[in-house]
């Protein structure tokens, strides 16, 4: 019943792409220019036309798709989109004709590469992420873990309570010094190693053995509870990384395409302006 | 004694609510733990903090536990406190107060640190997503977008000697650099720089606006033969509007930002396009099509001398055996037979070679004129008489010869001494001796009479007439001339051969010249011989040589060319 | 000797409050009395500022007390004002607890034994019911009440909640944040309460949040202390304040009790009434909602009406114009002429009383259809039902053969099954020449069926012969399915019910009426469901043709209704008509092979399972989301939010997940819709396409998002207006698109109202969620599509 958007279609997008991409090739190999191949040529003109009407097609997705309520389907266009998107590779290149150099032409050009890369990894991260991330929750939502966690924490101060210093100060170390994701790098890595609960589960262990005898069975209920703990935090430091890692890529694409939107209009405005 | 804790509560509408509680103690216990007078259930509390005591000389507080106290914001064990004093119990503040009649101690308890909800105050820690980290979308875009739009397009617009800038300069597009540089300092607009320009333009390769004089307007030939002043072109446009010429640029040819090398096309079908139906363009186009040195190019057609007296010259194909009128009588056969070659002064037969008379030029692509001093004299000695068998005659015009013999002569009568019985004895007396009037008329007599017959004998068949052709002239003073002598200097003036790169095939692979008999041979290969060798472009089997390799397209040398009639077949 | 009064009005609600109104205007000698200490209880215990619609709008007022809509306090406040100013009668705190005589002389017995006698009573005691009071020794102390509107204006007090229910409960944690709270429990342990409810009350009373008293009752009440009886004898508890949450009498008991015949044993039934809401006690009227009248202007109504009856003249129901309107269409025939030709010629109308009919065509509309007019289309999702009036209409039963119809007459109905499968509609209908319907909405047809047991009957034979015609035997005379008919029996199931257990023995054959169900067999020990059968199919033939016992379990996935068909009358008809029993044969092939299938695949099985369990079973379009494609980007909400002023009727987070299929908390539009059954302003309907939406004349009262088990439903205010897309996109200018998708908080002026999935019905785009989803994660189904084995296999 679900229709994927790299298999929508029965993949007719792969397919056009596929198409425009051998007939461009075969184009490439036949046309022989006065001179070299090169964007100046009339293939290379077609190609340049093809691959910036390509372009602008893209970077409609950012509008198309918030324009809510319309009458069509966002997966068919993400599906054309990436497909489309990726046979930029053939086309922009052969418009080149392989010159390149330190100039706006080539910049231009390298930002294409950059925003394709950046979406290539976008379609990993979608089609590999989203399965991972349901079996990493089990099935209950982020808030369900949250207020499990919440749970806990209150049941812990409770059973502190009446408990020596020493663990009731790791109780409250476990609640009050424990966060989630923060930096990039630590939300990128969905670990913690200043964890406020880890820690403070390592230094409870041994006093489950140390407290002495009518603390014991609280301490160890302590030590189960704020273990459950440990591992809540960890499925929701994989929530998050597997979310960010599904979201940081776009935050090369977007900006990348941007510039080469700049970038290509420039190219196209310098080689007309200087013809 | 008698306390009274009064515990505080601040609510939303910033009124405070008391709940005042009054316990008899010796001592005001205070912590988690259940036996405190004062104990609070909150995990931030130690279960034995502290002790207040009501001493002698006044309040005191001691930590009981193993925690110090927090008095005022200092850190103390024990401390006397007086009214007004705060001393931090875990998220508490505990303020001692002017207690009323009959209560000893009176405290206010107040929870300045409540404990949120756990998972709020987890997530006010927490970071969940990197849109929160700062990384935007947009402001990134922003900040890429406007660097690429500084660097590579205002930039480059305002750069010095831009095209823009001199627009505004001098508000006038038209105007373009006249002298070839004007600077040649780089500036922003070189990451518009497609590619590297070619060797020969790159003393003034920064100045863009130097050839791109117009914006959005292809580089028009006006900004090359602004430099290129020489140069002329193909055909005459206006009279030989060819399309494919008068449609084509300096630029479609000489593409500029390729590389180094100057001419980029070389390609034969920028001439066949025209080329290999030419007839059909033009009305009564005499040149005939070609498209392919291998497959489509007619006979080679040598420019040959007909009547050199009259200088008429044609181009006769060699298919049709071309006879070239030189008034030359040289039979290359037999000069290269060595039987027949001895050298009078040696008496040696000797092997002439190509090169004994045909040298090349300077430049090695061509061959020198054959001179008769240098190339034919040692053999052909102009003697005339036995009394003198070493005196020659230049190799000049008839009177030259005829003066040369009448004075040599003269001057030999007037000396006297001549041994010859058959002269008169006023030639034949003592050298020295004075002559009278009629004795040197005598002699003089004699030496005319020599002349005529040395004259006869030099501009016999035998000597001159070997090689020219002689003719009886009374005009002359000597009474006889010689044909003008014309042979061609290049045969095929329309393109270019060069011997040089042909050094290493022997002369007779291309010239038959040990079988011609005659100096009115055409002693040119036909193009099948070239062909062995050379192909069209897409030869692969030969050399492939297109049009360029033997033509020129700018033909300097003769007159811009145009249509005969100067008409187009529409 | 009690003074005599010529009426006593029980209740000081809007009927009752018009109706003292209109005797004071009259100078009638009368009484309104009034149980608690304010009029127009229910109206008072409306949440603060709550926005009272004044529907329907096309019926004018006719009342002494004005009225119009606004908000609660200025409403109370004006009505207050008009209690003095028109010098009514009122007295508080007279809660009525007996009315006994007859027409002349009734006596009134108050609480606390004080009596009124009086000729006329009017009972406008409205359906709230009694507050269950504490009724011991001193419960009339001020420091007892019996709601809580505000938790927070109580501070530092000491205070006893008294009751085990929800509202005790959660008035209790509440109240415990800033007062010490006892609360009083009459049984061991909080049962019969919201799982949520249990966590928070058994958490508080652990963390010693509040006090706890089990197996206590109260003794008695003096100021600022209660004495509860303990199983260790008696203690009391000082406070300042008792709160009773002991839940309401039903007041159908106390109505009985005063000798009024009820319609039905049905719970929603009504009291028997005349056209001037004299019940069958002479003497004795009732009105507003207890007589079926929920909206305040037209109980407002009868009140000023049924005074003007006692007081002898006879005047013409307010409703007369709105009748007369409707039936303008057939040539100024007189309002009650006409209404007399309906109730002869329609005999499923005529069960209804004079006043019950009249509200009844308020309702129901008037139509006059020339030949060939299609009344309605084959798959419609119409769910209103037609009565012929005049002339004749013919069912286009094959979507094949147009020809092959059914012509249906004078006097007989059409569209029920629409109104008890909640499906779409089986045939084509068209006007035969010209005549005359009546076309009444889903709404008044249920309020028929429960109020008019004779109607129901009707109704139901006349369902049952044609179900079994549909979707059992299409084209056979209805002679030959006498016999089954006769024996077939209508049978309702709740959720989980066991229609057929595995291995009993087959005698009967059972046709799907409403609801849908899941065929399940015990394979390897364990309950894996087969295949799922929704509504308009048979089961059962199975093991009746090949003469087995049971070979499935089939279980109601939501509450259904079956029609049983005697397995004998079954194998007759198939023994006289051999192509029905191919057709029977063909379809029981069928099965066998998707059963076959599903053993296979028990995982598909297990979907079904899931889904059922999420109630996808009653669902009739259901949003699924697979996770495996889903990026979390909630662009489908934002869809959502942007085609629907900005509030987001969908939760894609929230919802369960099995396996990667997750089912997102959003409306499935359920065949027979919860929300819909109490809305008192009928503002939520069902589209042609099937899509339940809520149109504006909601008066956001919540009662739909109380009854939605799903909690699709949500009450919001109105977004606030959004900046263009582009100043978004560019300079971030917010809320962008789809941000704060929920606005929760008040916009002055506006009001809420509630907010549900209307399938994007007004959008030609379709559903937006599905449309906007980039990875084709989310899909709206049917569920007899999507659970179906073979599909689901398809899916893997």
């Amino acid at each position: 019943m679900h229709d994927g958007f790299l298999t929508y279609g029965k993949m007719k997008f792969l397919k056009l792409a596929v198409v425009l991409c051998v007939v461009t090739i075969v184009a490439y190999i036949f046309y022989e220019p006065i001179d070299e191949h090169n964007g100046g040529t009339w293939l290379g003109y077609t190609l340049g036309t093809i691959g910036a009407l390509l372009i602008f097609w893209l970077t409609w997705l950012g509008i198309r798709k918030r324009r809510y309520g319309a009458n069509f389907s966002l997966s068919a266009w993400v599906s054309a989109h990436v497909y489309l998107g990726l046979s930029l590779i053939v086309i922009a290149t052969l418009h080149t004709g392989f010159q390149f150099g330190w100039n706006v032409h080539t910049l231009a050009y390298a930002l294409m590469m950059i925003v394709i890369i950046s979406g290539g990894f976008g379609i990993y991260a979608y089609s590999r992420y989203p399965k991972i991330m349901s079996e990493n929750r089990r099935g209950s939502s982020l808030n369900d873990i949250l207020a499990q966690i919440g749970d806990i924490d209150r049941e812990c101060r409770q059973i502190a309570a009446p408990l020596p210093d020493n663990v009731s100060a790791l109780v409250v170390q476990s609640c009050e010094q424990t966060q989630l994701g923060g930096s990039i790098t630590r939300i990128l890595s969905g670990k913690d190693n200043r964890c406020g609960a880890t820690a403070a589960f390592e230094q409870l262990r041994p006093l489950v053995s140390e407290v002495d005898q009518q603390y014991s069975q609280a301490t160890r209920k302590l030590l189960i509870l704020i273990g459950k703990k440990c591992g809540l935090l960890t499925t929701v430091r994989r929530d998050i990384q597997l979310k960010a890692l599904m979201d940081i890529w776009l935050r090369v694409h977007i900006p990348m395409t941007v510039a080469l939107l700049i970038a290509l209009l420039i190219h196209i405005f310098s080689v007309f302006y200087y013809w | 004694m008698e306390v009274s804790i009064t515990t505080l509560t601040r609510r939303k509408n910033g009124s405070i609510g008391r709940k005042e509680e009054v316990k008899a103690c010796e001592t005001l216990r205070i912590g988690r733990g259940a036996e405190n007078e004062i104990f609070l259930l909150d995990a931030r509390v130690p279960l034995h903090l502290a002790a207040l005591h009501d001493g002698a000389d006044g309040l005191f507080i001691e930590a009981t536990g193993s925690n110090d106290l927090r008095l005022n914001n200092s850190i103390v064990r024990k401390a006397h406190v007086n009214v007004g004093d705060i001393i931090g119990i875990g998220p508490y503040d505990l303020c001692i107060v002017e207690p009323t009649d009959g209560i000893n101690i009176a405290v206010t308890l107040e929870l300045v640190q409540p404990i949120g909800d756990d998972v709020e105050s987890l997530l006010s820690r927490s970071n969940l997503t990197i849109a929160k980290v700062g990384l935007t979308k947009r402001s990134s875009s922003w900040i890429f977008a406007s660097i690429v739009l500084v660097v590579f397009l205002a930039l480059p617009l305002l750069s010095t000697n831009s095209l823009f800038t001199k627009y505004f300069n001098d508000g006038s597009l038209e105007q373009k650099s006249q002298s070839m540089v004007n600077s040649n300092e780089s500036n922003f607009d070189v990451s518009w720089v497609s590619g590297e320009v070619m060797n020969s333009h790159k003393f003034f390769a920064n100045d863009c606006a130097a050839c791109h004089t117009k914006p959005f307007v292809m580089v028009e030939d006006a900004a090359c033969t602004a430099c290129h002043k020489e140069q002329h072109g193909h055909i005459d446009k206006i009279k030989f509007p060819a399309e494919e010429l008068t449609s084509t640029r300096c630029a479609t040819c000489h593409t500029d930002h390729q590389g180094p090398h100057p001419v980029r096309a070389a390609k034969q079908e920028l001439c066949s396009d025209c080329h290999n139906n030419l007839d059909q363009k033009v009305e009564g186009m005499h040149l005939a099509n070609v498209s392919d040195f291998g497959s489509n190019h007619p006979q080679f057609k040598p420019t040959v001398w007909q009547d050199p007296s009259k200088g008429i010259k044609k181009r006769i194909s060699l298919d049709d055996s071309p006879i070239e009128v030189s008034n030359l009588k040289f039979p290359h056969k037999t000069h290269m037979n060595a039987k027949r070659m001895r050298n009078p002064a040696t008496g040696k037969n000797t092997q002439l070679e190509c090169a004994s008379c045909h040298v090349p030029d300077i430049s090695g692509a061509y061959i020198q004129p054959v001179k008769m001093e240098e190339h034919c004299g040692d053999c052909h000695v102009l003697t005339f008489d036995a009394i003198a068998p070493k005196r020659t005659v230049s190799h000049g015009k008839p009177e030259t010869v005829y003066r040369e013999l009448n004075e040599f002569y003269s001057s030999l009568a007037l000396k006297g001494g001549v041994t010859d019985e058959t002269a008169p004895k006023v030639v034949r007396r003592r050298p020295g001796t004075p002559l009278v009037k009629e004795e040197k008329k005598a002699a003089l007599q004699w030496a005319m009479s020599k002349t005529e017959k040395s004259s006869r004998y030099l501009f016999s068949a035998s000597q001159c007439g070997s090689c020219h052709e002689v003719i009886r002239d009374k005009n002359n003073a000597s009474g006889y001339n010689v044909e003008p002598v014309k042979v061609a200097q290049i045969w095929q003036p329309k393109s270019v051969f060069d011997h040089g790169k042909h050094k290493d095939v022997s002369c007779a692979e291309c010239h038959a010249a040990d079988t011609s008999m005659k100096s009115s041979d055409v002693l040119l290969p036909k193009i099948e011989g070239c062909q062995t060798c050379h192909g069209g472009e897409e030869a692969t089997d030969k050399i492939p040589s297109t049009c360029i390799s033997c033509h020129g397209f700018h033909r300097d040398d003769v007159a811009i060319m145009a249509s005969p009639t100067g008409k187009m077949v529409q | 000797m009690a003074d005599q009064y010529e009426v006593a009005i029980v209740g000081s609600g809007p009927s009752g409050l018009s109706a003292g109104a209109r005797a004071a205007e009259k100078g009638m000698k009368h009484i309104l009395l009034e149980t608690t200490d304010h009029a127009s209880d229910t109206i008072y215990k409306f949440q603060k500022k709550k926005f009272v619609m004044a529907t329907p709008d096309i019926m004018p007022l006719r009342s002494d007390v004005s009225f119009e809509v606004g908000v609660r306090e200025d409403i109370l406040e004006t009505w207050d004002k008009e209690i003095e100013e028109q010098s009514i009668n009122i007295s508080y705190k007279s809660e009525v607890t007996a009315i006994t005589g007859e027409k002349g002389n009734f006596t009134l017995t108050l609480k606390g034994g004080r009596t009124i006698n009086a000729n006329h009573v009017v009972l406008s005691i409205g359906m709230q019911g009694n507050i269950r009071k504490l009724d011991v020794d001193g419960d009339d102390w001020e420091g007892v009440q019996y709601q809580l509107d505000d938790p927070e204006e109580y501070e530092d007090e000491q205070i006893v909640v008294v009751g085990a229910g929800d509202a005790a409960i959660e008035n209790a944690v509440a109240l415990a944040a800033q007062n010490k709270v006892a609360i009083v429990n009459r049984k061991g342990e909080f049962a019969r309460v919201k799982s949520g409810n249990l966590t928070l009350i058994t958490e508080s009373i652990e963390s010693g949040l509040l006090e706890c008293y089990f197996n206590a009752n109260t003794a008695r009440v003096s100021p600022g202390e209660i004495v509860l009886k303990v199983p260790e004898g008696e203690t009391a508890v000082p406070c300042n304040r008792i709160i009773a949450r002991l839940g309401a009498m039903a007041p159908r008991g106390f109505v009985e009790s005063c000798g009024i015949k009820f319609t039905s044993d049905d719970r929603s039934a009504l009291p028997e009434l005349s056209e001037k809401y004299e019940s069958s006690v002479p003497g004795l009227y009732v009105v507003g909602a207890l007589a079926g009248y929920p909206l305040i202007k037209l109980a407002m109504n009868q009140g000023y009406e049924v005074v003007e009856t006692i007081s002898g003249n006879d005047i013409a129901p307010a409703d007369e114009p709105l009748l007369e309107e409707k039936f303008a269409s057939l040539e100024g025939r007189a309002v009650n002429e006409v209404l007399q030709t309906i109730q002869e010629n329609v005999p499923l109308l005529s069960h209804m009383s004079a006043l019950q009919f009249r509200e009844f065509m308020i309702d129901s509309t008037i139509h006059r259809v020339k030949a060939d007019d299609v009344i309605f289309l084959r798959n419609d999702y119409t769910n209103s039902v037609y009565s012929i009036v005049e002339g004749s209409v013919s069912a286009l039963i094959n979507p094949d053969d147009p020809s092959e119809r059914v012509t249906l007459k004078k006097g007989s109905f059409f569209g029920e099954m629409g109104l008890i499968a909640g499906r779409r509609r089986t045939a084509t209908i068209m006007a035969n020449g010209d005549s005359i319907l009546v076309e009444t909405p889903r709404r008044a047809m249920l309020r028929l069926i429960n109020s008019v047991p004779g109607a129901k009957k009707v109704l139901d034979t006349a369902a049952i012969y044609r179900q079994i015609q549909t979707h059992l035997a299409p084209n056979i005379e209805k002679e030959l399915l006498k016999d089954i008919v006769d024996t077939a029996q209508v049978e309702s199931l709740s959720a989980g019910d066991a229609l057929i257990k595995q291995g009993d023995d087959a005698d009967h054959v059972f046709l799907i009426r409403s609801g849908s169900f899941t065929v399940s067999s015990l394979i390897g020990g364990r309950d894996v469901v087969l295949s799922y059968i929704p509504s308009g199919n048979y089961i059962g033939e199975m093991a009746l043709l090949n003469e087995a016992p049971r070979s499935a379990t089939v279980k109601a996935t939501v509450a259904s209704e079956v029609i049983r068909i005697d397995a004998a009358a079954f194998r007759e008809l198939l023994a006289n008509e051999p192509t029905l029993r191919r057709e029977i044969e063909d379809k029981f092939q069928d099965r066998m092979v998707e059963n076959m299938e599903t053993e296979e695949r028990p995982e598909a099985g297990d979907v079904i399972d899931f889904l059922v369990g999420q109630g996808v079973g009653e669902a009739s379009d259901v949003l699924l989301i697979d996770e495996s494609l889903c990026v979390r980007c909630d662009n489908c909400e934002k869809a959502c939010a942007e085609t629907h002023g900005g509030i987001s009727r969908l939760n894609r987070e929230a919802g369960p997940t099995y396996e990667t299929l997750h089912v997102p908390t959003s409306c499935r539009h359920c065949e027979h819709p919860h929300c819909m059954s109490d809305c008192p302003a009928d503002a939520i309907h069902r589209a042609p396409d099937g899509e339940v939406f809520i149109d504006d004349t909601c008066i956001g009262c919540g009662n739909c998002a109380g009854n939605c088990p799903y909690g699709v439903i949500q009450l919001a205010y109105p977004a606030k207006e959004k900046p263009g897309l582009l100043s978004w996109l560019l300079f971030g200018s917010g809320p962008g698109p789809g941000q704060d998708k929920n606005p929760g908080e008040k916009v002055a002026g506006a009001r809420s109202m509630a907010a549900k999935c209307d399938m994007c019905k007004d959008i030609e785009g379709g559903a937006s969620c599905v449309s906007a989803c980039p990875t084709g994660a989310a899909i709206r189904v049917k569920p007899e599509e999507f659970l179906s084995i073979t599909n689901l296999a398809k899916a893997g």
